[in-house]
């Protein structure tokens, strides 16, 4: 069978509607932003994982339903010194992961900026999921579930608890993200640059003309 | 599952290079796998993987990253043991047809065919190297899925056809980028070409580009417009070529790029020689330049570098240095008793300081771990680098500790083996570098603002492209300069480096210029995948240790040899490299003069382009003409050098201490 020239996605969801969408990671140094980027996209994990300088750029694919999700991933930089580079990335995306370290409370602080921050500056409609990473080392657990989860339902955040290592919770929250994210036709990408390569059916390229002005 | 999956091709003895920053004997280790073509239901993959993991493969990553439910997977290979055990699995390269963009194949004079693969996101991947053959066999079989064409640039790229037309037209939608001209460039630069801008000429040529490079193409739209376009190719060049107004089409201005030669490192034979009988170091300059043309032997770095990164003085005798040797061990050890006798109880009162210390603990775990000197838990060697972070912090608070500097001091200290030379060199190293980690990020704007002055000039084609792609503000080189590539090229290459750039020969921000060498080497990829933001951002993230080191200096002296003997080079561009701007003083004068050796190397002001004969010659002249040499020598002093004397503390001195009267230092020699 050749598949020259089709449209076909992963998962043979040729028929369904394709969906891109930005996603930025922000949050503290050393909370496990690549690590969980790296986890979602290649499913490894690397205990020295060196520290992210300017941003690193992923993508990975995934299918919900009749729809394929692509998530174009940027990974930041934590430290507050290069927080002024990160409106550079946040800019434009529909959504964000702001990450903490359950075992560090000033990490939860910080993340707590991050989503004021993104509140007010970054696009309106921007989903944001709030990620209690190091889940798995909960010995050491300084952030109470709680005391997240009620920030979280306050401010409207999606919110999990996951851990990079065990991958525990990270296909989820990206995966829930998709699912709250705008799928209607005209939805999703408005705004968005067409990326070379991306195949948007017929329909969504259509009602997209917005995109390509 | 395994009955759904069709192998179409399938070759051993295929091998990924890895360099890894590891000891210089496992450089290029060679990892043997096996590549290949499957037909799956959700596609048709290009699969390699790693010999030693083949048995465990059923769910191997690949699997997984193809999500195929809502849901979670736990990971098999998730515990350390396993990952440890599955180390060679990180290389395993999976992808599907579909999203292949394009591919490199080796020249045919090398040894054997080697392949790198590079995605429609931009992903690159490492080469796969077919020793027992293959490739061809392998790239036959691809052929039935894409349309592969060969770029009419670049012998050895192969760029992937998209079938539908939608490539075609979305380029034409980036003509539509100048928001202003309402999506009727074409129109608006045929009735006045001479005010629309040369961001947006370029923007025209990519276009022509597109539609020229995609002859085969049988659903081309508004071809009305690719008519009026291509008939006013050679227009456009006329019009513009003496309009005073156009100075940034000046491809033509610039001479024809020279072949430079690398020489080979300084060995202790002859750094000796360059020794009076105190020690003093004579023919400083031709010291430098031997070490700017080839670096230094490995073992003499640990010598060498201390008088590149001024901890010493080259006019300095043994005697000095043996005081000045005394005198700095004692300032460190007084700055490091200043941390270490802060109690836990004082460091609640002091936030400044704790924030700092985690962010150097954070790192200090995950600084170059791969690396001989650094490997294992517990390494005392980690313990090192910490201390000589948390000193550096005591002996610049103002600056503190900013994530790429622990990066900057981990090649060093493997080279000193010594936490307290290890300081002063890296302390002389910031001195150079201290402006990229400024608070409001203004040393690094200013360096990637100066890559795009340079390369308006040296390179306008691939310039505009740039701009016309969301990257004109060269945010995808930060990396490269806040470390000065250091991880953008294996441990010893990046040493080798460093003591180039650390010569501060031949021009001033010489680095620079290796950013535009690098960038050159690359462009064909960028413009002919017509990669834009992220896809540039990701290709150059991958490139990291597959940068050829001395083709890429050859490179950026080459274009510095350009710049220099290019006419009417604007003040802007001279005021980066250093060189005299014509409203400077006499000794500027002089230093334009430095070409005054029997060797010309201007080339006649009228001339566009020179034919091969003109570059050849020149490259001939240019091997034995070191002249540069005189201008550069000059601008030294310019080079963030005035205060890296001052810098160190002049207490006077006490005792010699041991090296092992601080624990920071037993166990250190291994
Ligand atoms: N135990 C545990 N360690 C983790 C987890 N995620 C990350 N780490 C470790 O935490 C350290 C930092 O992880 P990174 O992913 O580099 O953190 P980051 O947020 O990207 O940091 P910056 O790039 O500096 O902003 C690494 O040593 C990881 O191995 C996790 O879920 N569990
Ligand atoms: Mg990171």
């Amino acid at each position: 069978m050749s598949q020259r020239g089709g449209a076909q996605r992963p998962n043979g969801a040729a028929q369904g509607k394709i969906c891109q969408f930005k996603l930025v990671l922000l949050g503290e140094s050393a909370v496990g932003k690549s690590s969980l980027v790296l986890r979602f996209v290649k499913g490894q994990f690397h205990e020295y994982q060196e520290s992210t300088i300017g941003a690193a750029f992923l993508t990975q694919t995934v299918c919900l339903d009749d729809t394929t999700v692509k998530f174009e991933i940027w990974d930041t930089a934590g430290q507050e010194r290069y927080h002024s580079l990160a409106p550079m990335y946040y800019r434009g995306a529909q959504a964000a992961i702001v990450v903490y370290d359950i075992t560090n409370q000033d990490t939860f602080g910080r993340a707590k900026t991050w989503v004021k921050e993104l509140q007010r500056q970054a696009s309106p409609n921007i989903v944001i999921a709030l990620a209690g990473n190091k889940a798995d080392l909960s010995n050491k657990r300084m952030v109470e579930y709680e005391e997240a989860q009620g920030y979280a339902e306050e401010n409207s955040l999606l919110f999990m608890e996951t851990s990079a290592k065990t991958a525990m919770n990270v296909n989820d929250i990206f995966l829930a993200i998709a699912k709250k994210l705008p799928k209607s036709d005209s939805g999703g990408q408005s705004g968005q640059r067409p990326q070379p390569g991306v195949r948007l059916n017929e329909q969504n390229q259509a009602s997209e003309g917005g995109c390509c002005k | 599952m395994a009955s759904e999956i069709k192998t179409l091709y399938e070759k051993d003895g295929v091998y990924i290079h890895i360099n890894v920053n590891t000891h210089t004997s496992d450089r290029d280790a060679h990892l043997p796998g096996r590549i290949y073509l499957l037909q799956k239901p959700e596609g048709t993959f290009v699969e390699w993987k790693a010999e030693e993991v083949m048995s465990l493969d059923n769910h191997s990553e690949q699997d997984w990253a193809m999500i195929s439910s809502v849901g979670y997977q736990p990971d098999r290979g998730s515990d350390t043991v396993a990952d440890q055990k599955n180390d060679r699995k990180r290389y395993n390269l999976s992808f599907e047809v579909l999203d292949l963009k394009s591919f490199k194949r080796s020249a045919p004079s090398h040894g054997w065919a080697y392949i790198i693969f590079i995605l429609k996101d931009g992903t690159t991947y490492p080469a796969v190297h077919f020793h027992n053959g293959g490739s061809k066999a392998l790239l036959k079989e691809l052929e039935k899925f894409v349309h592969i064409r060969r770029s009419p640039t670049d012998s050895r790229l192969f760029i992937i056809q998209d079938h539908d037309s939608e490539a075609l037209s979305m380029s034409f939608d980036e003509l539509n980028l100048f928001q202003d001209s309402q999506g009727d460039l074409v129109s608006k630069f045929i009735k006045d070409p001479y005010t629309t801008t040369m961001g947006s000429f370029s923007k025209v040529t990519n276009f022509l580009k597109d539609v020229l490079l995609q002859p085969e193409d049988d659903s081309v739209p508004k071809d009305k417009v690719v008519e009026i376009l291509s008939e006013d190719i050679p227009g456009m060049e006329i019009n513009n070529q003496d309009e005073p107004g156009y100075e940034l089409v000046s491809k033509t201005k610039l001479p024809p790029r020279p072949d430079v030669n690398r020489g080979t490192p300084l060995t202790s034979q002859q750094w000796s020689k360059h020794m009076d009988r105190e020690g003093r170091i004579i023919n400083v300059e031709e010291v430098k330049d031997q070490i700017f043309r080839g670096g230094v032997d490995p073992a003499l770095r640990i010598d060498v570098w201390k008088f590149l990164l001024d901890v010493y003085e080259w006019d300095s005798t043994y005697s000095s240095r043996t005081k000045t040797r005394k005198r700095k061990l004692d300032d460190y050890f007084r700055m490091k008793l200043q941390w270490t006798t802060i109690r836990s109880d004082q460091e609640k009162r002091f936030s400044l300081f704790k924030e700092r210390k985690c962010l150097i603990e954070k790192d200090v775990t995950r600084t170059d771990r791969t690396h001989k000197f650094f490997e294992g838990e517990g390494n005392p060697n980690l313990q090192v680098l910490h201390d000589i972070l948390m000193t550096y912090c005591m002996y610049n608070f103002d600056l503190g500790y900013v994530q790429g500097m622990s990066d900057l001091l981990s090649p060093i200290l493997v080279v000193m083996e010594n936490e307290v030379d290890a300081f002063w060199c890296f302390a002389g190293l910031m001195e150079r570098v201290c402006d990229n980690f400024q608070m409001d990020q203004e040393g690094m704007k200013t360096q990637l603002a100066q890559i795009h002055k340079l390369m308006q000039y040296s390179d306008p084609e691939l310039c505009n492209y740039l701009e016309s792609h969301e990257s004109g503000n060269f945010y995808f080189c930060f990396r490269w300069i806040l470390i000065h590539f250091k991880r953008e090229f294996t441990f010893s290459d990046a040493q080798r480096l460093w003591e180039v750039i650390w010569t501060d020969l031949p021009c001033k921000n010489f680095h620079l210029l290796i950013c535009l060498a690098i960038l050159d080497t690359e462009k064909t990829t960028l413009m002919e995948n017509k990669f834009g933001l992220t896809e540039i951002l990701k290709h150059i993230n991958d490139m990291s240790m597959a940068i050829h080191l001395e083709e890429t200096l050859k490179k950026a002296e080459g274009i510095f040899l350009q710049l220099k003997n290019a006419k009417h080079l604007p003040d802007t561009v001279k005021e980066v490299l250093g060189f005299p701007t014509s409203n400077s003083s006499p000794a500027g004068s002089r230093g334009s003069s430095g070409t005054s050796t029997p060797v010309q190397l201007q080339t006649p002001a009228s001339t566009p382009v020179s034919g091969p004969s003109a570059s050849s010659s020149m490259s001939v002249s240019f091997t034995k003409d070191k002249s540069y040499k005189n201008s550069a020598r000059l601008h030294l002093p310019e080079f963030m050098r005035d205060s890296s004397s001052q810098a160190s503390p002049d207490d006077s001195s006490i005792e010699i201490l041991s090296d092992n009267c601080n624990g920071g230092t037993s166990n250190f020699y291994n």
